[in-house]
C-alpha cells in the first residue's frame, strides 16, 4: 500500500516536472538561478570590463566610501543625496553608453536600487549592475 | 416451507441487524462518499487557485471579482500574462531557510505540483498519491511560517500568490490547518475504498 | 494513522519550543515619516523572559543608511530594554524596507532580524525626471508627467528652465497630474537645462533634466 502511493506520488511529482521545465526555459533570461536580479539586468567584472568605453560607472556606495577608493571615473551616485548627485551624472551620460553601477558587495541593495530609479525616474536603458560590486572589482584588480 | 439453508449468512435474519439499520448505514455511506466528493472538489479549487495566482498576473481579475465587475473578468482573462516567477522566489527565498537557487527551482516547481495534485483529485488519479504530496506540502509551509513567525522574520506567506499577501501570521495557520484537516480526513476515511 | 499525526504535532511543538529566550514587543515597526523628516526611527523593545542573562554579540543594519544601537550589551532575566534603528531618509522615496539583524547567546534563536518599513510621502512623482534629444534631431515637444501624491493637494505647479534653450510650458491633467511640455530651441549645439518644478505654496523644490546630447559614436 505504502508502496503504490509513493509510486502515485512520484508520477504526479514527475509529471509536474514537464510544464515547470518549460517555464524554467522560457523564463530563463528574466530570473537568475544565482541571484534575485535577472541575468538580463546584471554584469560580471568580466563582461563590465568588455564594455570599455561605452560604459559610465556609478558608484551607489555612501559618499564616504566612494572618497576611500573607487573603480576609476566612477561618478558617485547614491541615494542619500541623489538630487545632487544626478545632474552630474545626467551630463556625463549620452545614448549609446551602457550604465553599471556597483555598490559594496553581493549582499548590498544600493547599486540595485540606483539601478532601478534610473530605469524608472530617468527611463534609462543599458543599467546594470555589476554583480559583487566592489569586491568583486578589488578580486579582480589585486 | 423456508429451508435454514435458503437463508443467506448475510440476511438480516441471520446477522440479527434491521433493514432499518441497513438502510441508515447505506446512507451513511452514502453521506460520507458526496462529503467526500466535494471535500476533494474544494480542495481543489483552492490548490488550482493557490497554483494559478502564482503562474499567471491574476491581480487584476481578482480585484475585479472582489468587486463583482463579471464583465470586466472576462475581459481579464483574455489578457492574461505569466507572473513573475522571481516573486515567488523572493517570497521563498524570505524564509531564510532554503539557498536562493532552491528558492528559485521551487518557484517554477510548487506552482505545477499543486495543479496536477489538484487534478489529481478531482479525477481520482493517483488519489492517495496527490493527498500525500498536498498534506506533506501543506505541512512544510505550515512549518516554515511558523518557524520564521519564532525567528522573528515578518514575512507574508505567498501560498495564495498576491491574493494572500497581506494576510496575518493567524490567518495563514488557521486556513493552512483546515486545509491539512480536510487532506487528512480524505486520506484517512476515503482512500481506502478509493485505492485503486 | 496515529504517525502522521504524532509527526505533525511533534513538528508544530519543535517550532513553538524554539522561542526566543529573548521576547520582542514586535519585530516589525512601519514608520510614516513627514514629507520634511530628515529621519525615521524605530523602536523595538524586548524583555529576557529566560533564567539567564542574554548577551548582544552584534546589531548591525542592511544598509549604511541605518544605524542601530542597543542600550545595553548584557540584558538580565527580567529586565526589559530597547533597540534603537535610525534610518536616514536622504533622497529616497516610496516605501523602504531595511533590517537590523541581532545576534544573542541564546541557546535557541541565536538571529533575530528586525524590520523598519517607511513610507516616504512624495509630494509629486515626475517621470521621465531626464528628456534628452540627440544633437541635430528635430526639436520635438517631450513631455514629463507629474503626478501628486495621494496625501497631497496641488493646484498649480511652477516650472522654470535654467537657461533660455529650452522651453517648458504647463498644462493640468486632471486628478492630481500634471504634464509639463519640453521643447530646445535648436539641437545643433549640446546644452543642457535644469528644469524647477514647484508647487504652488510650496517650499519643496523638485527637479528635471532636459539635454541636448551629443550623438552616440559610431562602433
Amino acid at each position: 500500500m505504502k508502496s503504490s502511493l509513493v509510486g502515485q506520488a512520484v508520477i504526479l511529482a514527475a509529471l509536474a516536472l514537464l510544464p515547470a521545465a518549460g517555464e524554467a526555459i522560457y523564463f530563463r533570461d528574466k530570473i537568475s538561478w544565482r541571484s534575485a536580479i535577472a541575468p538580463s539586468e546584471m554584469l560580471t567584472v568580466e563582461q563590465a570590463r568588455q564594455l570599455g568605453d561605452t560604459a559610465i560607472w556609478i558608484d551607489a556606495r555612501p559618499d564616504d566610501d566612494f572618497a576611500n577608493d573607487h573603480v576609476p571615473g566612477a561618478i558617485s551616485l547614491n541615494e542619500d543625496r541623489w538630487n545632487e548627485l544626478l545632474p552630474q551624472f545626467l551630463a556625463a551620460w549620452a545614448p549609446g553608453k551602457k550604465v553599471v553601477v556597483y555598490c559594496s558587495s553581493l549582499s548590498c541593495n544600493a547599486s540595485r536600487e540606483v539601478a532601478r530609479r534610473l530605469r524608472k525616474e530617468a527611463q534609462l536603458s543599458d543599467v546594470f549592475v555589476l554583480e559583487a560590486g566592489w569586491e568583486a572589482w578589488l578580486k579582480k584588480n589585486r | 416451507m423456508k429451508q435454514m439453508s435458503d437463508v443467506q449468512p448475510h440476511s438480516p435474519a441471520a446477522t440479527g441487524v434491521s433493514n432499518v439499520e441497513l438502510s441508515r448505514n447505506a446512507r451513511s455511506l452514502g453521506f460520507w462518499r458526496v462529503l467526500s466528493r466535494i471535500l476533494d472538489f474544494v480542495l481543489a479549487g483552492i490548490f488550482i487557485f493557490a497554483g494559478l495566482t502564482k503562474i499567471f498576473d491574476l491581480d487584476r481579475l481578482i480585484a475585479d471579482l472582489q468587486h463583482f465587475r463579471v464583465a470586466n473578468g472576462f475581459a481579464d482573462l483574455g489578457h492574461l500574462s505569466l507572473a513573475n516567477p522571481g516573486e515567488f522566489a523572493s517570497g521563498i527565498d524570505n524564509f531564510k531557510l532554503l539557498p536562493w537557487p532552491v528558492s528559485v527551482a521551487l518557484a517554477f516547481y510548487l506552482p505545477w505540483l499543486e495543479i496536477f495534485c489538484a487534478f489529481g483529485l478531482v479525477f481520482r488519479f493517483c488519489y492517495g498519491g496527490a493527498l500525500l504530496i498536498l498534506s506533506a506540502s501543506i505541512v512544510v509551509f505550515t512549518f516554515g511560517i511558523t518557524a520564521a513567525k519564532a525567528r522573528g522574520l515578518d514575512i507574508t506567506c505567498g501560498c495564495f500568490g498576491h491574493a494572500s499577501q497581506h494576510w496575518s501570521f493567524p490567518s495563514h495557520l488557521a486556513t493552512n490547518l483546515g486545509i491539512l484537516a480536510a487532506l487528512l480526513f480524505l486520506f484517512f476515511k476515503a482512500t481506502p475504498r478509493n485505492r485503486p | 494513522m496515529k504517525t502522521p499525526i504524532f509527526a505533525f504535532t511533534l513538528s508544530i511543538i519543535m517550532c513553538l519550543s524554539a522561542r526566543a529566550q529573548l521576547k520582542w514587543e514586535q519585530t516589525s515597526v512601519e514608520l510614516h515619516p513627514a514629507a520634511a523628516d530628515k529621519q525615521a526611527i524605530g523602536h523595538f523593545k524586548y524583555e529576557n523572559t529566560g533564567k539567564t542573562p542574554v548577551h548582544f554579540k552584534s546589531v548591525h543594519a542592511s544598509c549604511g543608511c541605518t544605524t542601530a544601537q542597543s542600550q545595553k550589551e548584557e540584558v538580565p532575566p527580567g529586565e526589559k530594554g530597547e533597540i534603537t534603528a535610525t534610518f536616514n531618509i536622504g533622497d529616497r522615496t516610496g516605501t523602504q524596507v531595511k533590517t537590523v539583524t541581532v545576534e544573542t547567546d541564546e541557546a535557541t534563536n541565536q538571529k533575530t532580524v528586525l524590520t523598519l518599513k517607511a513610507e516616504i510621502p512624495q509630494q509629486l512623482e515626475i517621470t521621465p525626471n531626464f528628456v534628452f534629444w540627440k544633437q541635430g534631431d528635430k526639436p520635438d515637444t517631450k513631455t514629463i508627467n507629474v503626478k501628486v501624491g495621494k496625501d497631497f493637494t496641488v493646484k498649480h505647479l511652477k516650472v522654470t528652465s535654467s537657461t533660455p534653450d529650452f522651453e517648458a510650458k504647463v498644462q493640468e491633467a486632471g486628478k492630481g497630474e500634471f504634464k509639463i511640455d519640453v521643447k530646445p530651441q535648436d539641437t545643433s549645439k549640446v546644452v543642457a537645462s535644469m528644469l524647477t518644478i514647484q508647487p504652488e505654496d510650496s517650499q519643496k523644490v523638485f527637479y528635471a533634466t532636459a539635454r541636448v546630447t551629443n550623438a552616440p559614436q559610431v562602433q
